[in-house]
């Protein structure tokens, strides 16, 4: 109960847990060991290494304010319509929101302590991928869940139902999504032998098929299905001043739905190495998280602004 | 909510025009200005305060929106109101 209790108040003091986790952070990048694999391949000096991943990481800290800030927002006005029909649904779409914000900074820490472990210990690394390839895959499983069950919700108060053509629409995009994310990620393994290990995942073919794969398509399934409720809400609501304002934070949330699961699938197509590369993969990281910082900002705009219709 | 009961066709008439603009807020909002401004519970709201409510009105949404052609267009559309129910007032 304690935890519990400490976990919610945790959760609603974002900014004071924002300060927390990107000082972590930042500190954890100046004080880790250094990859061995990642200063031979770019030659870096571990000097020029630390520099480099501090740059990244204040652009990573950069948007997790804007994460952290718009959950904040978004929370302040679900508690100021809390005795409404739709406070409910608003609560749940703010906890959702925090989960999503929470999942960026918190996967990344304890990713980074993963990895610096086995810079140290080299039999730990394939544990220190398989932990790292769960972790990412957990929190923002339970984001979007909770973002989804919160879109339906306020979807059912307005008496909004999703139309056929909506559904087919997101089954085709799930189908050509699946299609593609399961035919790259079956190229890293040897279909012939089904219980090797002896892949990028470190982990049997069928245990990936059950334990990540499938609850990624889920996952994905569910933010999508989410940005196609919420936008319903966002488009039928009534009123000039409040479907403006709502259809920010409709528009802000598809952003970081979508933010996440290009994310999600960029490092479940290309598997982690263990440690920190220059590539293309960074470039694309750095412009999702940038992607998704964009839309917290709109959610804490449009949260600002429906706050206001209700404060003044 | 509170408008609901009693004598309350004014209020109400005052809700449905601010429903166009402010959607499921309307209710609170108009609640809130009837209360914090004219110092008067919904149900007591009647049509001489109409013009007092309505400058209220125009001020408060001042702040939440920019857009002149907006508050323009619903304080008219209140103002409408006031003329209706001025004029049943002199009917009756």
């Amino acid at each position: 109960m304690k935890f519990k209790q400490r976990l919610v108040q945790m959760v609603a003091r974002p900014m004071v847990s924002y300060t927390v986790l990107s000082v972590t952070y930042l500190l954890l990048i100046l004080l880790l060991p250094a990859s061995k694999d990642s200063l031979a391949e770019h030659n870096f000096s571990e000097f020029e290494y630390r520099i480099v991943r501090l740059s990244i990481g204040i652009i990573y800290v950069i948007a997790w304010f804007a994460a952290f800030y718009g959950y904040k927002k978004l929370l302040e006005y679900s508690q100021l319509i809390r005795k409404t029909k739709e406070g409910a649904a608003f609560n749940k779409l703010a906890m959702g929101a925090a989960w999503l914000a929470w999942s960026f900074p918190v996967a990344l820490i304890i990713n980074n302590i993963l990895y610096a472990i086995s810079y140290c210990w080299d039999d730990f690394k394939p544990t220190a991928i398989i932990l790292s390839n769960y972790i990412s895959l957990i929190l923002p499983l339970i984001g979007f869940t909770i973002v989804g069950s919160a879109a339906h919700a306020l979807a059912r108060k307005n008496r909004l139902q999703p139309s056929l053509r909506g559904i087919r629409a997101i089954a085709v995009l799930l189908a050509f999504i699946g299609a593609a994310y399961c035919y790259a990620t079956f190229t890293h393994f040897n279909l012939h032998e089904v219980g090797n290990t002896q892949n990028p995942y470190h982990l049997p073919i069928i245990i990936m098929l059950t334990t990540i794969m499938v609850p990624y398509l889920y996952a994905w399934f569910a933010g999508l299905f989410a940005i196609y409720e919420i936008s319903l809400v966002g488009r039928q609501a009534s009123g000039l001043l409040y479907r403006n304002a709502l259809m920010l934070l409709v528009v802000g949330l598809g952003v970081v739905i979508i933010g996440s699961i290009a994310i999600e699938y960029l490092f479940s197509v290309q598997p982690r190495q263990g440690y920190f590369t220059l590539d293309y993969r960074l470039v694309l990281t750095l412009l999702f998280r940038i992607m998704t910082g964009i839309g917290f900002a709109l959610i804490a705009l449009g949260a600002i602004r429906l706050k206001r219709i209700e404060e003044v | 909510m509170a408008g609901k009961q009693g004598n309350s066709s004014v209020y109400d008439q005052v809700v449905k025009v601010t429903h166009v603009y402010l959607g499921p807020a309307a209710d609170r909002f108009i609640e809130r200005q009837v209360e914090n401004h004219l110092h008067k519970s919904p149900e007591q709201l009647s049509e001489s305060d109409l013009e007092s409510l309505i400058d209220w009105i125009q001020v408060v949404v001042s702040l939440i929106t920019d857009n002149n052609e907006i508050i323009e267009e619903y304080t008219a559309e209140l103002h409408k109101l006031a003329g209706t129910s001025n004029k049943s007032k002199a009917t009756s």
